[in-house]
This record gives C-alpha cells, structure tokens and sequence, in this order.
C-alpha cells in the first residue's frame, strides 16, 4: 500500500512550527522590575550596615547574576532574556525615584 | 509643576509609557517588514543596556579636572540623566549586540519612528516635573508658583520658554514624517534613523538656546558642545551617502534597481 502522490515523490517535510517566546519574554519582564527592586533595597542596606556608598553599586550587580546565568542554558535563555529586558527598562523608567528613595533616606 | 499625578511619579510614569508607545511601533514596524528572526530581541537587549547605562553615565567625566567629577557611586545615584547619552549608548549597545549574536540586517528603520514616538510620550513627564526654560516675553511661558520656582531654583511668576514643549513638538512630527513618509519612500535600509538623529541634533542644538542648562566653555552648554562633534559627524554621513547614491529613487520601471541596490547592500554593516 503506497500513500506516495501521481508524481511518485513524498511532499517535503515542514519545518517546525517556530515557538514563541512571548510568554517568557513578558513574564520575564515584570519578573525584572521586581528584581531591580529587590537589588536597589539590598544596595541600600548594603550602604546602611556598611556605612559606604560605593557598595550600593553591589546591590543592582547581584540582580543581575540571576538573569545572566539563565542565558546559559538553551531552556531558560529566554527568561534570562525577559528579566532583564525588564531590569534594565525599569532602571530607564524609574531612573529619578530611586534617586527621590536615596534622599529621603538620607535625611 | 506636577511632581506627581495621584500616586504615580509623573516623570516616570510618562516614561513609562513612552517605552510601552515605542515597544508597540517597534514591533509594529518589525512585522511589516518581515524582521521577526529571534535574534531581533538580543537587538533590542542591546539597545537597553546601553541606553540604561550611557543615560546615568553619559555625563560622568564632565570636568576635565578629574577631582571635580563624582565618584561612581555618585554618579549612578545623583548625577543627571542624560537623553543623548542614552541615544549613543543605545546606538553601541544595538551595535554590540549584533555583531554577538550575528545579525546582519539594518535596524534603524524599525527604531527611528519607536524612539520618536517614545521621546514625544516621554518629554511630557519633563515638561511637567522640570524647569521649563529661560525667561521669555511671549505670551504662552510658563509661569511657576512660588513653591516650584524655589524647587527649581528661578523666580515665580516669570514667563519660561517651554523648551520640553517645543521637543515635544518636534518629536511629534518626526513620527508623523517617519511613519506616514519616509518610511514609504526612503529605499535606502536604516537610513530613517540616521536623518532623525541629526535632524534631533540640530533641533536640540538650537533649543539648548532656550533650555537653561548651565553654560560649560564659550558660551555653549555640554549638550551643544556634544553636538558640535556628533552632528556634523551625522550629517557628513548623509552626505557621503547622497554621493554614493544610496537615496536616489528608483524610476518605476525599475531600471536603476541594480545603480541603487549595490551601495545600499555595501552600507549593510552601517548599522
């Protein structure tokens, strides 16, 4: 039994539907504006237990070592890619109420 | 003045929403012309990156005298945040990132009109947070209440230039031109991008004029000392390229396809 067409050649086979990565990519996203957060506060009390500002810089590049390791792996790339698209939209966005944050804590 | 609209910081939230106005023409135009490889987002990572660094540190090293500068802390905590410097990181971060991921295609057409758009959304929260300008005799300047003058440092009750209001304008058109025109006419890829930024240069330039900053060497604030180099840079580009006859148009029959697609092709890597 032979399913081959008139023309006795099998249809090409079709590439695989492209998977999106749009559900990442937007969970992701809001996933890194929490952690700019997360960091800006451990930057600040990082400051507050030291006494030294320059270890505020600290708090945002340990946000970052999280987002940076899951681009290493072909499963979670594009959530790696999410957070800190998010990371660094919210740094864009909120670049004067971290500022307004540093101050009133300052006194 | 309005520091805050309800509960929402008014300067970030017209930001906000000029980066959600830009994601959306983006991808908008990115589907229209068929970019929709993957790599597209690594692109656009880059773009952040760079914007979000270079817009803190753009104006780190101002004094030439390197115990005047702020420390880096400093810098990434108070220092001023600048729209150019974002615009040249944004430029080199794209850049990077396609040379990494290995992305040949042009992308200034895709983010010419997004960041126009983004910059007339997003200079509304200036234009509402930010000292308008310098004293002027016309009848529309705006007028700050003793309590914003004192903030902003400059005298209640003078009339201002509204100089974010004038680029607010001006962005607002270059959409209009890039999205409805240029978009439709220019062959040349990438090229609406290019046009952009220098026509923002010299418009920014000239509201400099206007705008209050304060003035650095000869009379000229850091912005117009920056454009000084960049925008003759941009221009002698265009230029360049007007020579090679990258924008001439193809007659309809299409006979100077081939005069018209080589120096296009050549100007590939040119991002």
């Amino acid at each position: 039994m032979s399913y081959l067409p008139p023309g006795g050649h099998p249809p090409p086979p079709q590439p695989l539907p492209k998977k999106s990565h749009v559900l990442e990519l937007v969970v992701g996203s809001v996933l890194g504006a929490v952690d700019l957060a997360v960091s800006g506060v451990v930057g600040v009390s990082l400051v507050a237990v030291s006494n030294s500002g320059a270890l505020f810089l600290l708090g945002p590049l340990l946000g970052l070592l999280l987002p940076v390791a899951l681009m290493f792996s072909d499963k979670t790339r594009w959530w790696g890619v999410g957070i800190l698209i998010g990371f660094f939209v919210s740094l864009i966005v909120l670049g004067g109420a971290c500022v307004a944050l540093i101050a009133s804590l300052g006194g | 003045m309005h520091p805050m609209l309800g509960p929402l910081p008014t300067h970030s939230l017209f930001v906000g929403l000029g980066v959600l106005a830009a994601v959306v023409v983006f991808v908008v135009e990115a589907r229209r012309r068929g970019q929709t490889d993957e790599r597209i987002v690594y692109v656009v990572l880059g773009a952040l990156v760079g914007g979000a660094l270079f817009m803190r540190l753009g104006t780190w090293m101002q004094h030439l005298d390197p115990r005047e500068n702020a420390s880096l802390t400093e810098q990434w905590l108070y220092g001023n945040r600048s729209v150019l410097g974002g615009l040249v990181g944004a430029w080199l971060g794209v850049h990077v990132a396609k040379r990494l991921v290995g992305y040949r295609q042009r992308t200034g057409d895709l983010f010419a009109p997004a960041v126009a758009l983004g910059m007339a959304v997003g200079r509304i929260g200036c234009l509402l947070t930010e000292l308008p300008g310098t004293p002027t005799g016309t009848s529309y300047g705006i007028r700050l209440d003793a309590a914003a003058a004192q903030r902003l440092g400059t005298l209640p009750g003078v009339p201002l230039h509204p100089s974010f209001g004038y680029e607010i304008a001006f962005h607002a058109v270059a959409f209009c031109v890039l999205w409805f025109w240029v978009r439709h006419r220019l062959t040349a890829p990438g090229e609406g991008l290019t046009f952009y930024l220098a026509g923002y240069g010299v418009f920014r330039f000239l509201v400099e004029l206007v705008r209050g900053n304060e003035v650095a060497w000869a009379g000229l604030t850091r912005p117009q000392l920056f454009l000084l180099v960049t925008v003759p840079l941009l221009l002698a580009r265009i230029a360049w390229q007007a020579r090679r006859g990258v924008y001439r148009r193809e007659p309809a029959d299409g006979s100077a396809a081939a005069s018209v697609a080589a120096p296009a092709q050549v100007s590939e890597d040119a991002a």
